[in-house]
Parts: structure tokens; sequence; C-alpha cells
């Protein structure tokens, strides 16, 4: 579109739509045709319609103008030489112009105003504003209604009473359907009415029975829970009983094993202690717990004074042989002065066996003696006194053992 | 409107049901008859006695029974009769038990009857038994059984049978000396009486002492063998069974 925009404007712009009526090549004979030239050309419209230069017809593939081709080249050649020759006439044409003769040296032409009164020359040009404006579009007006134009002829008539139709029998049949569908409908509900009452009746009886079952069942079900309950209690007194039977049975089995374990218990218990003496005889007892001991005690007590008498005893032979002994040295001594010195020895042998049986008579003589120990020292003296006496004896024999 | 099935299901779709609860503290009184008319006709489907039952109006039901008119309380015990078959642990709750053991002396018959209906209802679940038991109901339903109006003593009737299912109904029934006025009501023209009746005594034969009392009435038991009623033969029949039970 662009394109064909353009080439209106240059259209527009070269004047071709203005209809210039073809240029008459050869007719130099118009001058005044030629002075109107001078300020515009004279503008002849033709209708556009006919036209040789308007294109018809579809324009979008148009590149070179529509005439053929094949007088192009002619037509191209005439134009050629008719712009040659408009150019030609138009140099003469400017050579035969009458001019103003040309300006003095060092001067210039200038236009100048001659009227009378000054007209102010300037260059902008006279604009006056002119617009245009169609009018808003309206709404098409509805269409009038088309009344056709009466035609015909105009008839009046006039009913009197009485002439159509009698009302009243006319209006029975009409009467009895609207009497007869009321009743009818009247009907219809009172027995509506009459089988709700039935339906009613119905379900009051039904409720009874309804009722009625509801009892039975309810009753059943409640006795046999009852049923259901003393099984169940039945049941579990079965249970009790045997379970009490049971323990019974498991205690007496308890018991007699405990018997016959506990039998055996007391005999050995009593032989146990039996046995570990704590059963005795209060006398025996007694004998052996108090007597026993005294006696032993005395036996003891009379042992030791034995021993203490024997060691006193003792002591005393001793120390009596000590004097003696001492009492023999010292004579011995002096008798060695006048015996020889094997006599002596033998003396001293003598004396020491001397006394060594006088000790061992005293011994033996103490050991007789033991038995009347009860009856105290006065024994002893005794004995001591026979011992002096053996002492002498041994002493004597001794002494008279010198030859 | 509810009067019709289909009005019931709409108006369960469309939980109704709460929003007319709104007019239970209407002062109009016409307003609340037929809001409560409503309500009963509803409560006789399962259905609508269940989205009752969830709705949770049977607390406010239970109140208004106190508080409102007489014609509006009988319309109430209808409701709470179809409504407490199902589910009693609502109105338990709500304290309704003693409500209705005083509905029980009050002098219209009418609100009577349908006090002794609404209380057969609440023993049908055990729960409701176990209450009734001890709010000491039984006495005086026993005492209904000779009350001059036959569909009172059908009512009372109905609510011992339920009454009696379990152990301490019965004894406390028993003490209250039940069996004479239950014989009576043996003989009444009503088959729905006799039926109660009938099905009381069964319950009470159950129990050792109902037995022996009854043992010497079983003739009256054979004499309905040729009652015209089918159901009440059949409840003769059971009962004559239970009678003679031996262990």
């Amino acid at each position: 579109m662009s394109f064909k925009f353009i080439r209106i404007s240059r259209f527009n712009f070269e004047k071709e739509h203005l209809i210039q009526p073809l240029p008459f090549l050869y007719s130099f004979q118009d001058v005044e045709y030629d002075t109107l030239e001078l300020d515009e050309e004279p503008i002849r419209y033709g209708n556009i319609m006919y036209d040789r230069r308007v294109i018809r017809g579809n324009t979008y593939a148009l590149h070179t103008y529509p005439p053929t081709s094949q007088p192009d080249p002619v037509e191209l050649q005439r134009q050629q030489e008719a712009k040659r020759k408009a150019l030609a006439r138009k140099r003469a044409r400017e050579h035969l112009r009458p001019r103003s003769p040309e300006p003095v040296e060092g001067r210039k032409h200038a236009d100048v105003q001659t009227e009378l009164y000054l007209e102010e020359l300037a260059d902008r040009i006279i604009e006056v504003d002119m617009e245009c404006q169609t009018d808003a579009f309206l709404d098409r007006p509805p269409s009038p209604l088309f009344i056709p134009a009466k035609t015909g002829r105009d008839v009046a008539t006039q009913i009197l009473e009485g002439e159509l139709f009698d009302f009243d029998i006319e209006v029975k049949p009409m009467l009895e359907v609207l009497v007869g569908k009321t009743i009818e409908q009247s009907l219809l509900e009172v027995m509506e009415e009459e089988e709700l009452a039935e339906l009613q009746m119905q379900q009051q009886q039904f409720e009874e029975l309804r009722n009625l079952e509801l009892a039975e069942v309810q009753r059943l079900e409640e006795q046999e829970r009852r049923h259901q309950e003393e099984k169940e209690h039945r049941r579990q007194q079965q249970l009790e009983v045997l379970h009490k039977q049971n323990e019974t049975s498991k205690k007496i089995a308890a018991r007699a094993y405990a018997k016959m374990y506990l039998a055996d218990l007391l005999p050995s218990v009593f032989s146990n202690l039996r046995d570990k003496g704590y059963f005795y005889d209060p006398v025996e007892r007694d004998i052996e717990v108090g007597f026993l001991p005294w006696l032993m005690h005395e036996v003891d007590k009379t042992i030791e004074y034995n021993m203490l008498g024997r060691i006193v005893l003792d002591m005393l032979i001793r120390e009596v042989v000590e004097t003696r002994l001492n009492m023999f040295e010292q004579l011995g001594a002096k008798q060695s002065e006048v015996l020889p010195d094997e006599n002596d020895k033998e003396r001293e042998e003598s004396l020491t066996t001397g006394a060594e049986q006088f000790i061992e008579g005293s011994q033996r003589s103490s050991q007789r003696d033991s038995q009347w120990d009860s009856q105290g020292g006065s024994l002893r003296y005794d004995s001591l006194d026979s011992a002096f006496t053996n002492q002498r004896e041994s002493f004597e024999r001794g002494a008279s053992f010198d030859p | 409107m509810a009067n019709h099935s289909v009005g019931r299901e709409g108006f369960l779709k469309h939980q109704v049901i709460l929003a007319l609860s709104v007019i239970l503290d209407d002062p109009v009184f016409m307003c609340r008859m037929h809001m409560h008319m409503a309500y009963r006709s509803v409560a006789q489907v399962p259905q609508g006695a269940d989205s009752i039952l969830a709705s949770g109006l049977i607390p406010f039901l239970v109140e208004k029974l106190e508080e409102e008119e007489e014609e509006i309380q009988e319309v109430i015990l209808d409701t709470l009769y179809f409504c407490l078959q199902w589910d009693s642990l609502q109105a338990l709750q709500s304290n309704a038990v003693p409500i209705l053991r005083e509905k029980l002396t009050s002098p219209n018959e009418d609100i009577r009857s349908k006090a002794a209906r609404t209380l057969m209802a609440i023993c049908m679940l055990l729960d409701g038994k176990n209450e009734v038991w001890r709010h000491d109901v039984i006495p005086l339903l026993v005492m209904l059984l000779d009350d001059p109006h036959i569909d009172v003593k059908g009512n009372a009737a109905g609510a011992l049978m339920f009454a009696t299912v379990t152990t301490e109904g019965k004894y406390a029934a028993l003490d209250a000396g039940a069996i004479p006025f239950l014989l009576e009501l043996l003989d009444v023209d009503l088959p729905k009486v006799r039926l109660n009746a009938i099905k009381t005594l069964t319950m009470l034969a159950e129990a050792p002492e109902g037995r022996r009392d009854l043992l010497p009435q079983v003739n009256k038991f054979k004499a309905l063998f040729q009652d015209p009623v089918l159901y009440v033969r059949h409840a003769a029949q059971i009962a004559t069974k239970v009678i003679e039970w031996k262990p």
C-alpha cells in the first residue's frame, strides 16, 4: 500500500491528476495562451472516468505502465521528441519575450510599486482557515409504521337484546360443568380425608402391633439375658466348687506328706536330746555336778598337802643332810689328818652312800608314812625322829666302818 | 405441607426445622400451634425424627411442655412420642421424666393419655426404663390403670408393658399391685388395651412372684383364645405359655 501512497503523492505533486489536455504539440499561434502561461498554466478539468491515463483493474502486480510494452518504444520515442521540442520551444519563447533592458553597470534592477496606494508585499501568503466537518453519524431512525391506506367501506351494525342467544339456556351446561367440577373436587377431598383417617387407623393399629412385638422382643431378650446370667452364675459356682475341691485335696495331700515327714522328727529329736544329755536323773546329776567336783577338789587339796609335806620334808632332810655333811666333812677332815687319803675316799664314799641311804630311807619312810597323812604332822615328827635315829645308826655304822 | 411425604422430604432437605425453631418463642399462639403441628408431622417419619433429634430440639420441647398451653402441650407430647422412640438420651438429659410424671396427674385426660404414651416411648429404650424406675413413675402408672378414660388406661398399660421388661421394673409393678388392675383390663373392648394388658401380664409372669399370682387366673387367658383379633389370641397363647412354664 505504501507504494501506492508514494505514487499517489507524487501523482498529486506533479499535478498529473489534474487533467490537463494533451499538450498541443504543433501550435505556436496562441500567443495569449502563451502569456497566460506566465503565471499559471490553464487547468482544464475533465472526467476522470474517461481519462486514458487512469489505470483500470488490478494494480498490485504493476511495475511498468499498464499500456502494453509493445508500443512503448514508439511512445517513448515520441515523448522524447516531444520533450525536446517543448524544450526548444521554451528556449525560443525565452528569446522572444520582451524583457526589460539589462541594468546599467553597478546598478541593479529592483521591483517597485507604482500604484497610487502602496500595497504591502509580503511573502506571507494570505491564508484563510477553512474547516469542513461532516455531521456525526446518527442512528438510523426507525422505519415508520406502515399504515396501509384505508381501503374499503365503513359499515355499522347493531345487536338488540334477545337476538343472539338466550342466556339462561346457554348458561346451563356451563353451570353444570362448574358445579360438577366443584362437587367432584370436594368429593375427592372428602375421600382423601377418609383415606387419611383410614390410614391413620391402620397406622395406629400397626403401631400397637409394633409396640407389642417390640415388647415381646424385649421380653424375650430379657428372658434370654436372665437365663444366660443364671447359667453363668451356676457355671461360676461350679467352677468355684471345683476349685475348692482341688484346693482341699491339695491341702490333704500336703498335710499327709507333712505328717509323714514329721513323723520321724519327734523320735529323732528326742533321741538327739537324750544323746546330748538333756534328760537326766536329778540325783545323779546332782551327785555329778555337786558332789564329785567337791570330792575331787578335796582330793586335790589332800594331795597338795601331801606334796607340800613331802616337799617340806625333803627340804628338811636336805638341810639336815647338808649340815651333817658339813659336820662329817669337818670330822672327816680332822680324821684324815690322822688316816691316809684312801680312807678319806672310803669315808667320803661311805659318808655319801650313807647319806644317800639315809635320804632313801627317809624317803621310804615318808612314803610309808603318807598313808597316815590325814592324821596330821605328828607322825611326821615321829618319822623325823625315826629318820634321826636311822641316821644316827647309819652314822654309827659308818663310824664303825673304819677298821 | 408436612403432611405429605414429599413435603417432609423438602423439609429435611432445606433444613426448615431449624428455621421453624425460631418461632418456638413466638408470641402469637396460632403460629406456635401450627409450628408444633408441623413438627409432629415431620416426626412421624424416621428421618424426620432423626433430624429433629439431631437439631437438638428435644430439650426445648421439653421446656415448652411445662410452660405452654394445653393444646400445644398435646401436640408437643405427640411430637415427643414419635421422636423418643428412637433415642431418648436427650430427653432424659433434659429431665423429661419428672415433667412427664407430673403430667400424668394432670386433670386433662388427653394430656394424661398422651403423657402416658410418651412415657411408653421413653421406656422403649433401656436407659429410659432405668430412669423411669428410678423416678418412681411405675406406681403412678399403676394408679392410672384405674383411670375412667379408656385411652389413658391403654397407654398406661403400654408404658408399663415396656417398663416391666427389666427386673427392677417388674418388682416395682408387682409391689404396686398392678396385677389386679391389669386383669380387669383384659375385659375392655378396645383391642389395644387388651393387647397391652396381656403383654404387661406376660412380663410380670416372668418373675416367680408374678407367676404365682397369675397361675390361678390362667383361665382368663384361655378365654381370650377365642378373641376375634388375631394378635390378641397370639398374645394370650404366649402369656399362658409363660405363666405355666416350669424351670
